[in-house]
């Protein structure tokens, strides 16, 4: 080892940190320039600066972090996913949060006046129970279509059918999805709506069942599946036999392609 | 034996960095929220560590977050990890900060040894784990001396000469304490190496200069 060596290994430490002063700094990158075995052992005092980078706990920074970051990243404006299939229309995720909007307000109204007519007609206590039980379960469907069109990557949907039409907001990597729908007649009691997730292959995987409420023609309901809907080319709903078939086996009356 | 600059992360875990870079070089913004989903903590803590309250933490971690998202192409794989890229652009955001603070200057500096370029190769060895464990071991162990003036060095920014102006201390001490303590953890990084070294040294006999025993 030559004496610069000696002297620059001196140096090392501070200048891996960046502490040199100006004139150290100057003889240590000078020096690395023509000695390789002097590069090497900065390898070393850098690899501890990293392991300096380490070595604080990890704290997780607040929510609102990732939310301003998210937001910060996002377009300016949400370019329309052109894409008409046989049965769906692809829009932008903005679109899907004004027709959210309105639909959420539709819904509040929807359900403010049958509330209402509930307490007029004096119902009994077991179907106001049941009624918010159900504005309990559209409010977490309206909550959740809420989240998902918030993110980045959801995507909505256009269903449709002969008589009925609605939405379909989902996120390609989540396993639930929500499903809104306009002028789905109430089903006699042994009779119910059957969501099915439609693979690339064609088959068919039960999304879940609903009914939609006496009185009113717009329902909510949120979709779900072991797998994520990316895994889905589309998705479709059917009349099936009160407690669901493993198979699709009525008449369809709403569907959409992704 | 080479050294692991770029060994930050597990293997499978560096390819998915690697992965998660490029398309946020894309601007996929799904992979820039998984890449902030697996660092956002340790991007936090170091800001946290250096900025000494959480609102500027806050702050440094979403500056250091953003410049990841709009220079995630100027990447470079050889030259370290992904998650040791956004925690040395978290360190510069923080002393740029600090330094501004304090009203000093902070000019780009083109000799900055974040900014040299190593060509250090990638072994993968074994004792990875070991070598972050033994150097993180070291850390606490450091006299309090030396630890702090590794940290006004490395948390601060502060040069030798203004190390010695804060803590009133001449020139040559405060270079000494640095050399020492760094001289510690790099003994501590090399140490499950230098076992290798020993086991193929004690057949062939080669042992290269720069592996020689702490002197403090």
């Amino acid at each position: 080892m030559s004496d610069v060596c000696a002297e620059v290994e001196l140096l090392m430490p501070g200048y891996a940190l960046g502490a040199l002063d100006e004139e150290d700094r100057e003889l240590v990158l000078e020096h690395l320039r023509s000695c390789p075995d002097c590069h090497a052992t900065l390898a070393d005092y850098l690899a501890v600066r990293e392991g300096l980078l380490l070595s604080p706990p990890a704290v997780h920074p607040p929510a609102r972090l990732r939310q301003t970051l998210a937001a910060s990243i996002r377009p300016s404006h949400v370019k329309t996913m052109g894409f008409l299939g046989s049965f769906g229309l692809r829009v932008s995720a903005w679109s899907g949060v004004a027709v959210l909007a309105t639909l959420l307000v539709v819904n509040v109204i929807v359900l403010g006046q049958t509330s209402q007519m509930l307490r007029g007609q004096q119902t009994s206590l077991e179907q106001l129970l049941a009624e918010q039980s159900k504005l309990t379960q559209d409010l977490q469907a309206n909550q959740t279509a809420m989240a998902l069109v918030t993110y980045p990557t959801s995507e909505v949907v256009h269903v449709q059918g002969d008589e009925a039409y609605g939405t379909f907001v989902f996120d390609p990597d989540l396993n639930i999805a929500v499903l809104y729908a306009w002028g789905l007649e109430p089903l006699p009691g042994d009779e119910t709506y059957q969501a099915w997730l439609i693979d690339a292959g064609g088959g068919r995987t039960n999304g879940g069942l609903f009914q939609v409420s006496e009185g009113t023609r717009f329902s909510v309901f949120i979709v779900s599946s072991s797998s994520p809907m990316g895994a889905f080319r589309g998705v479709g709903v059917t009349i099936e036999p009160s407690g669901g078939s493993p198979g699709p086996t009525g008449a369809r009356v709403l569907a959409a392609d992704f | 034996m080479a050294r692991g600059y770029n060994s930050l992360a597990v293997p499978d875990s560096h390819s998915l960095d690697a992965s998660l870079i490029y398309q946020v070089a894309q601007a996929d913004h799904k992979a820039f929220l998984l890449l902030y989903d697996r660092y956002a903590a340790r991007v936090f803590g170091l800001a946290l560590r250096m900025m000494g309250n959480a609102m500027s933490a806050e702050d440094v971690a979403q500056e250091a977050f953003l410049k990841v998202w709009s220079r995630a192409s100027t990447f470079k794989s050889d030259r370290g990890s992904v998650i040791a890229w956004m925690l040395t652009i978290t360190r510069r955001t923080a002393l740029d900060r600090i330094r501004a603070d304090a009203r000093r200057s902070s000019p780009a500096d083109p000799s900055d040894p974040e900014t040299v370029l190593l060509k250090i190769p990638d072994p993968r060895t074994s004792s990875t784990e070991a070598r972050w464990r033994s150097l993180r071991l070291m850390l606490t162990d450091l006299p309090a001396e030396q630890q702090q003036a590794i940290d006004l060095a490395f948390l601060k920014g502060l040069s030798h000469s203004q190390i010695a102006e804060h803590l009133r201390l001449p020139l040559g001490t405060v270079k000494t304490r640095l050399r020492l303590g760094m001289e510690k953890l790099r003994q501590a990084w090399l140490a499950p190496e230098i076992s290798d070294l020993d086991r193929s040294s004690s057949s062939s006999g080669d042992v290269k200069h720069t592996r020689k025993a702490p002197q403090a």
